[in-house]
């Protein structure tokens, strides 16, 4: 039975997309980074909210736990709101004693925890409530929106608490902030049909990819909850800042792998989506936790400053409003009046391997399967001449390189004076004679100062070999789904998570080693041979870095480098650090294309 | 930065008062109009000494007890006084040792030092995405273990004396 409102729900016709009919997968026309959200107003989102009064949709029918019941929930230091359901969708509240408000509701129970989510009529705010029937532990989960720059990100802020009941003391534990699930990861699939993989390698932000919504492309990240009820069951929520600002949360069982939850806010066309939702999963695996042993993570040892000192505040990366975006003017000028590669005392390099000579005179040729043939001489282990076959004129550029193993180097340097800004950053395996570069270049459709790559296969040709004719380097979807910690120097520790075949998450760890910030950006990963792959990340919509990174597996090592351009000029840059083995997500099954 | 540079200027000026520190030891040999007057003098600077040791005394406890506003109190330099990375933590011993104190030549100026541990921070360079994302939870910074002294220079304003200013002087620093 299909409950009722069926508007607020997800429906595959909102979805933007170019495909056909045919078409089994719909790809979004814009990823969710490059959508240009309506900045809506606050009258446009109270106009909206008139939908939500009669309380969210839903694909399943309503539970009726709460239908016929008064209930008080006291918080510790938020609210506390008397209820009367007088059916399974209809409720009054009183909030701190005030006026009675009639709403409509929705309430959904997994096994013991029931969720009732509704609006407050008239107004942008509304309340989702998490109780423990056992227990009486109550979670509240205040929202609203408007309460920041962009009006329609839904703000949040969370109340522990319980049901109060006349004659019976308050209970003495509460529902707390937790790590036990970080590291966690799940497909769902709800009842509304969308599926996803979420992500929780981070105590404060989760990673997502819409398979649904967006065709699973992509992973994006978002601020995130982690409430624990129990050892089975969780309290997660996420607001998809910097995107749509929509509010998703749920209560998850980690036993049945299954969830009840609800989701808020304005899709890309501005239409309201508010629905309770119920979902069946699978478990994709764990990543390893960094915590010292007997960290539970019911404090988040977050820096000072790092919380805003407001209602609601809570540390959100916000790459936009920390990137400057240049024209292409801009860059030009920038990069004229700055130019440095490779310079010495980055932190980024502080692990780096050490600057290798192997190449120093050695006269190649790369030739790149539907690419340039580029021609070499490494005159010194930091200059080299290079030119395009057919060119006369030879081009010396600062390089340096890296023998990750025997016979595997990294190597890098710019075009100078290509319109592009270029780059090339290749992967030159002597055993094969086989060769890869990442093409670098400054500027996309969308930014000026924001790098692009592709990347090209191809050969060694060089006295003393003999390439293949048609073996080449490939790509891989080998480390998808791998998570890798990286330090880079003191104090300068990320975790990748190679999220998908086409995307990469990094997270930033606080001080006691639980998973932070995190950010992602699109990514390609080549194998080169066992145990060593290359892989480029783009910083799209963060800061235009395009990162490229040698991972070898055995060594634990990478080599790589930094190629970007601000105000302050271009910049090539080495990248190393030491690895550990974070765990893997079972998620490149997700991604193969299937036979029909 | 101001804060700095006033400590500076208060060295420097310090500086010039300390030239020819007067430690209790050197009292009976200054010149003195007469045996009154030299007991005098010489009781004038027990009280002045007695009531800088219960200052240094109180700031110590303070510090031992880790109170905020008393570390912030303490800033960092290197021994030529070069400002160093923020200061974090101290860790003084229980009870703090305290250095001799020295008593300025001009009677309205001290000198005492704490050996001491602090821990201090060095902001990482912003120079990437991941620095700036640290930044933005409070981390981005390199935490390192130091050897030294609290140096105290005191003063005394209306017949009271106060800590002027307390910086923190590594001996030794430890590695990241």
């Amino acid at each position: 039975m299909r409950e009722r409102r069926l508007s607020a729900l997800p429906s595959p016709e909102k979805l933007e997309t170019r495909g056909t009919a045919v078409q089994k997968i719909r790809y979004p026309e814009e990823q969710m980074h490059r959508i240009r959200y309506t900045k809506l107003t606050e009258r446009q989102i109270r106009e909206k909210l008139d939908g939500a009064a009669a309380g969210p949709a839903s694909a399943s029918p309503l539970a009726d736990v709460f239908a016929g019941k008064s209930i008080r929930v006291v918080t510790d230091a938020g609210p506390t709101l008397s209820y009367r359901f007088g059916s399974r969708n209809r409720l009054s509240v009183q909030e701190n004693g005030g006026a009675v408000v009639e709403a409509g509701y929705g309430a959904l129970a997994l096994d013991r925890v029931a969720l009732f989510s509704h609006m407050i009529p008239g107004t942008q705010r509304g309340y989702n409530v998490v109780i423990d029937q056992d227990t009486r532990l109550a979670t509240v989960f205040e929202i609203w929106f408007s309460g920041y720059d962009d009006n329609r990100e839904v703000q949040r802020q969370i109340h522990h608490g319980y049901v109060d009941e006349i004659g019976r003391p308050p209970p003495a534990t509460r529902h707390a902030p937790t790590n036990r699930i970080e590291g966690c990861g799940f497909h769902w699939r709800q009842d509304t049909g969308i599926e996803t993989l979420e992500l929780y390698p981070s105590v404060i932000y989760s990673n997502f990819v819409e398979l649904t919504r967006f065709g699973g492309e992509l992973s994006f990240c978002a601020p995130s909850d982690y409430v624990k009820i129990d050892d089975e069951r969780y309290a997660y929520s996420r607001v998809e800042a910097e995107f749509s600002g929509t509010f998703t949360l749920y209560v998850l069982d980690v036993n049945r792998v299954e969830q009840i939850g609800v989701r808020l806010g304005f899709d890309r066309l501005d239409e309201l989506e508010y629905y309770l939702f119920t979902g069946r999963g699978e478990k994709l695996g764990r990543l390893a936790q960094f915590e010292p042993f007997g960290d539970v993570g019911d404090r988040i040892p977050l820096g000072a400053g790092a919380v805003p000192d407001r209602k609601g505040g809570r540390p959100v990366y916000r790459p936009a409003k920390t990137n400057p975006i240049l024209t292409k003017a801009e860059v030009d000028a920038a990069v004229a009046a700055n130019r440095v590669v490779f310079p010495e005392g980055r932190a980024m390099a502080g692990n780096k391997l050490p600057t290798s000579a192997y190449l120093v005179g050695k006269a190649l040729t790369l030739r790149f399967d539907g690419g340039p043939a580029v021609e070499y001489r490494f005159d010194e282990p930091q200059e080299l001449r290079w030119r395009h076959e057919g060119e006369r004129t030879w081009h010396e550029e600062r390089y340096e390189a890296w023998e990750s193993a025997p016979n595997v180097l990294m190597f890098g340097h710019l075009l100078t004076g290509a319109p592009r800004h270029d780059c090339y950053e290749v992967v030159v395996d002597f055993d094969h004679a086989l060769a890869t570069c990442i093409h670098g270049t400054m500027g996309t459709p969308y930014v000026a100062n924001e790098a692009a790559a592709e990347t090209w296969f191809g050969v060694i040709e060089m006295e003393g070999l003999t390439p293949p004719k048609y073996r080449r380097h490939r790509f891989t979807d080998e480390l998808v789904g791998r998570a890798l910690t990286w330090n880079y120097s003191p104090g300068l520790t990320s975790m990748h998570l190679y999220s998908t075949p086409h995307s990469l998450s990094w997270i930033i760890f606080l001080e006691n080693g639980s998973g932070g910030m995190e950010w992602s950006g699109p990514a390609s990963y080549v194998k080169i041979r066992e145990d060593m792959y290359l892989a480029y990340w783009l910083e799209e919509a963060c800061n235009g870095t395009l990162g490229t990174i040698l991972i070898n597996l055995r060594t634990m090592h990478d080599c790589g480098m930094s190629y970007h351009c601000g105000p302050d000029g271009l910049r090539l840059s080495a990248i190393g650090a030491h690895s550990r083995d974070a765990g893997r997500f079972d998620v490149a099954k997700h991604f193969r294309i299937a036979a029909a | 930065m101001s804060d700095i540079t006033t400590r500076r200027a208060f060295f420097s000026t310090a500086g010039a008062a300390l030239a020819a520190p007067l430690a209790l030891d050197a009292v009976e040999a200054r010149p003195s109009s007469g045996t009154e007057t030299a007991v005098l003098d010489r009781l004038a600077r027990l009280e002045d000494l007695q009531a800088v040791a219960a200052v240094t005394a109180a700031f110590a406890r303070r510090l031992h007890a880790g109170e905020p506003e008393a570390v912030a109190a303490v800033s960092a330099a290197t021994p030529n006084r070069a400002p160093l990375e923020a200061l974090r933590r101290l860790s003084l011993e229980a009870p703090a040792t305290v250095e001799p104190i020295v008593l300025g030549a001009d009677g309205s100026t001290a000198a005492a030092s704490i050996p001491c541990t602090a821990e201090l921070e060095t902001p990482l360079p912003p120079e990437c995405t991941l620095v700036e994302m640290a930044r933005a939870q409070g981390g981005g910074i390199v935490r390192r273990l130091a050897h030294g002294a609290v140096e105290l220079l005191y003063e005394k304003r209306a017949g009271a004396w106060r800590v002027a200013s307390a910086v923190f002087v590594p001996s030794t620093i430890d590695a990241a």
